[in-house]
């Protein structure tokens, strides 16, 4: 259920360009990861991020919330069977 | 006349304008002082007083959690809490009475037992263990991790005072600080969230 992002910042949605495997990570180890990781992207970079954390799919979406990232997607969740998710979020330029 | 008259309507207007221009000034004052008491500032605050593994873990995890959301941490460490914060590696100059003290309180975290099911030290091994297999970040890995996101602690004066506890003997901790507790509610209460662990 991979959704496009809304706003591309031009044209074609960018790669991702940071990957990060925090499967098998508990909680908050997948958000602290994909914290450090946004930390040294660039404003358009998209983040790519795998976790096994049950608590990972509704962590994530406040995270965005919270820190006004963009959920470009965000695969597995809602699925009771799934024991993986990924999730692409992106940097904008009024992130920090 | 007219120029008279004219002079006196023109310091009557300049006198107008300098009352007008310190009723501004001192509604721009207002002004900011209530946006400041009606727009906290995006800070946890915790107390964090009691001295068991299982409380210090939830308020590091806490901690880091809301560093890594963004928000500036501030936790203020008092009582049995303090203990946990102990260098077993560092040994102080101290009374006779700070030293009983200091044996009776946890040296550190490896040392501390849980609030309950401690089975005689047994239960925090036991908890470590579980932890360790289900790859959750033990607690000395999340006080490393809020001294990267730069979580500021406090160690409280007077409770310091109270037992026998020296800051030259509490961990090397990037953002550790001594505090009374008029400094932390003063934090606390610009502060969007408290919380007393």
């Amino acid at each position: 259920m991979s959704t496009p992002s809304p706003d591309p910042p031009s044209g074609d949605a960018p790669a991702v360009v940071k990957r990060i495997d925090a499967r098998g990570r508990s909680c908050p180890m997948p958000i602290v990861e994909l914290a450090r990781a946004a930390k040294q992207c660039a404003a358009g970079e998209h983040l790519e991020i795998l976790a096994t954390d049950p608590a990972f799919p509704e962590d994530v979406k406040a995270w965005c919330r919270k820190m006004s990232y963009q959920l470009v997607s965000l695969d597995g969740a809602g699925d009771s069977a799934a024991s993986e998710y990924r999730a692409v979020v992106g940097k904008t330029r009024r992130n920090p | 006349m007219s120029q008279s008259a004219d002079e006196s309507g023109a310091s009557g207007v300049n006198a107008e304008l300098a009352a007008l221009r310190a009723q501004l000034a001192a509604l721009q004052e207002q002004v900011a002082e209530l946006s400041s008491r009606a727009a906290p500032a995006d800070r946890l605050s915790l107390v964090v007083f009691s001295g068991s593994l299982d409380r210090q873990l939830a308020a590091f995890l806490i901690a880091t959690a809301a560093a890594a959301s963004g928000m500036e941490v501030v936790m203020f460490f008092t009582f049995w809490g303090l203990g946990a914060l102990r260098d077993p590696n560092k040994h102080v100059a101290k009374t006779l009475r700070e030293r009983l003290f200091g044996i009776m309180l946890p040296r550190g975290t490896r040392s501390l037992p849980l609030s309950q099911m401690n089975l005689g030290g047994l239960g925090p091994r036991l908890v470590r263990y579980i932890m360790a297999e289900q790859r959750a970040a033990s607690l000395e890995e999340l006080i490393d991790l809020a001294g990267e996101l730069n979580v500021q602690i406090y160690a409280c004066d007077m409770s310091r005072a109270l037992l026998g506890i020296k800051m030259e003997e509490l961990i090397s901790y990037p953002h550790l600080g001594a505090c009374g507790a008029a400094t932390f509610v003063e934090r606390a209460a610009g502060g969007k969230v408290s919380l007393f662990l």
